[in-house]
């Protein structure tokens, strides 16, 4: 792991200064997610619904590699399906992502499949406020991660002009997991309570196999006028978490995005 | 290589189809035998009062789950619901419908020793309202009197302020807390911390941090330090039946001071911190989750004796004349 952790760091720094800058892109993102939230600080049951999506990103390709910052957020109501008019069973979901990537192209642009591989931090905020649930109401999972990541990339013609497919995975290698208590209450009867200090005595430092948050994301990038270009972005992202209760929940996503050439 | 490139293309269809949904346990299913499991399982983990009330939960489950079957219909369960969670006698167990809501009714049995319409007659004419709290000045000017009907109700420390300099040359003020059912325990500290005179431990609170019955926190120690333009120290604090949960915690708070004196009646209680959840049916629930006991160890889920038990009487009040709040002003 050491080993691995240190040639992604060479990587980086190496893909970093070693080379000019090629293209630059600022993007905005919107589209729809669909979650599939298990999670017993929130409910006994499985809740399930499609927020909305929307991103705010920056890139940058170069010859030997690429990197990029993103800002994605879901806001919108999740339900059970045992749910009805007049018993909502009905969460809402604030999920806030920031995300660095840096990747090292391992191919040359000539062959037909371009793979890469570099490291990401990502810092995911999910909230869930469920307010059948009283004092409850509030649950979370705030996480930061340093994670692996890897994928291909290929040229893929449409229509007249070349379009760039790609898949990236990410894998959290180390994440430090906030997560509420076992009865999902902070200690607001005590006058000089810290609602931020109390959450960090809560949070952990886990591995992979602690913490197993896997996310996919497939892209299919169009050049439309004006250098600019024009993405379709589907990402599934699954996490498990075990404290206080095993919690379990699925994400996929659909969004468009315009990138701008800068 | 082809090998490889196989276990790639799996992988990569792995994740761009996702399978979450195995990983994913299914629903409870919504059986009126589910629905009672799921409440009485979570009470069973989380309510912290089962050692402190001598109640033995398994053996309520013995009364109570054999009455449910497939065929009980949703009234006959919450019937049954509501008889059990009777059991434990906790005004912060409740239970929430479309159609209903249980709660146990914790003052029902005790003297009222409130009646709005004779302060309003006999003391409440020349008041002001700052916020949600009334105002005056009492005896002659010389005693201050705040009455504070709910917790829910927030207070600022403007309005704070502003009393501390109204009553800036009393002898003493008199905190009037009757009917207040509870709400948000910062406004009870905002509150407090004018009261106080110096930093003390008022109580000290364990969570159920686990679902064996030993499992709780460490004793977690609370404070309370002045703060801001200070309010007379010399203080009387009114209180009946009603009075629950932060406006417990507040009357608990404040008997760690020595300047202060609880008249009328044991305030309701509601000592624990309450928490909610659901049940697969959708109907919602709160219970406590918590211990609090002062630093004489006395806890106080029951409530909190007064320093001078005071009554109503039936005489004083075909005077005109609120027994409490009268035996609070011959204090100064």
């Amino acid at each position: 792991m050491v080993r691995f952790l240190f040639f992604i760091a060479v990587s980086g720094l190496q893909a970093a200064f070693g080379q000019t800058p090629k293209e630059r892109y600022g993007g905005l993102a919107v589209g729809s997610s669909f979650y599939t939230l298990r999670d017993p600080t929130v409910s006994p049951l499985t809740y399930r619904g499609n927020p909305v999506l929307i991103g705010l990103s920056y890139e940058k390709r170069k010859s030997r590699s690429f990197s990029g910052w993103s800002l994605t957020g879901d806001l919108g109501k999740l339900h059970s399906k045992n749910a009805t008019a007049l018993r909502p069973m009905q969460s809402t979901v604030y999920r806030a992502d920031l995300f660095y990537n840096h990747n090292r192209w391992l191919s040359d642009e000539s062959d037909r499949w371009r793979w890469f591989l570099g490291g990401a931090w990502r810092w995911h905020n999910s909230i869930r406020v469920t307010e059948q649930n009283d004092t409850g109401m509030i649950s979370f999972l705030i996480a930061n991660s340093l994670e692996a990541t890897g994928g291909v990339e290929r040229t893929v013609r449409l229509g007249r002009k070349s379009a760039r497919l790609s898949w990236m995975g990410e894998l959290p290698l180390l994440s430090h997991v906030i997560r509420p208590s076992y009865l999902n209450l902070y200690n607001y009867i005590d006058p000089q309570n810290d609602f931020l200090g109390e959450r960090l005595k809560d949070a952990r430092i886990v591995t992979l196999n602690r913490f197993p948050a896997l996310l996919s994301t497939t892209r299919l990038t169009y050049p439309i006028a004006g250098e600019n270009q024009l993405r379709l972005t589907y990402e599934w992202s699954f996490y498990q978490y075990d404290r206080p209760f095993p919690a379990t929940i699925g994400r996929h996503s659909l969004s468009v995005q315009l990138l701008i050439r800068l | 290589m082809k090998a490889l490139k196989l276990s790639l293309f799996l992988l990569v269809f792995g994740f761009l189809t996702g399978c979450e949904q195995v990983f994913i346990e299914k629903d409870p299913p919504n059986t009126p035998e589910k629905n009672f499991d799921v409440l009485w399982t979570t009470l069973k983990e989380r309510y912290s009062f089962f050692a402190y009330k001598h109640i033995d939960w398994d053996s309520v489950y013995a009364v109570y789950r054999p009455r449910v079957t497939p065929q009980t219909t949703e009234r006959e369960l919450w019937n049954l619901m509501s008889d059990m969670l009777d059991v434990l006698r906790d005004g912060h167990v409740n239970l929430r419908s479309e159609f209903d809501l249980y709660y146990y009714n914790w003052y029902i049995d005790a003297p009222a020793n409130f009646d709005r319409h004779l302060l309003d007659k006999s003391y409440w004419r020349d008041t002001e309202r700052t916020g949600r709290m009334v105002n005056t000045l009492l005896k002659n000017g010389t005693v201050g009197y705040i009455y504070y009907g709910s917790f829910i109700q927030p207070i600022t420390d403007a309005q704070l302020d502003y009393l501390a300099d109204k009553f800036a040359g009393a002898q003493g003020v008199i905190i009037d807390i009757r009917n207040n059912e509870g709400g948000n325990p910062i406004n009870g500290f905002r509150l407090g911390r004018r009261l106080a005179d110096q930093r003390r431990h008022v109580y000290t609170t364990l969570y159920k941090n686990g679902p064996g019955p030993n499992d709780f926190t460490a004793p977690d120690e609370a404070y309370l330090e002045p703060s801001g333009k200070p309010l007379p120290k010399k203080v009387v604090i009114l209180t009946n039946r009603t009075v629950y949960s932060a406006a417990n915690f507040f009357t608990a708070m404040m008997k760690a001071f020595p300047g202060v004196t609880v008249v009328g009646d044991r305030t309701g209680g509601g000592g624990g911190s309450p928490v909610g959840w659901e049940l697969p049916n959708g109907w919602s629930f709160n219970f406590s989750s918590s211990i609090t006991y002062l630093p004489d160890g006395f806890i106080i889920e029951n409530g909190v004796e007064p320093d001078l038990r005071v009554d109503q009487t039936e005489e004083d009040r075909l005077r005109g004349r609120d027994t409490l709040l009268e035996r609070a002003l011959s204090l100064f």
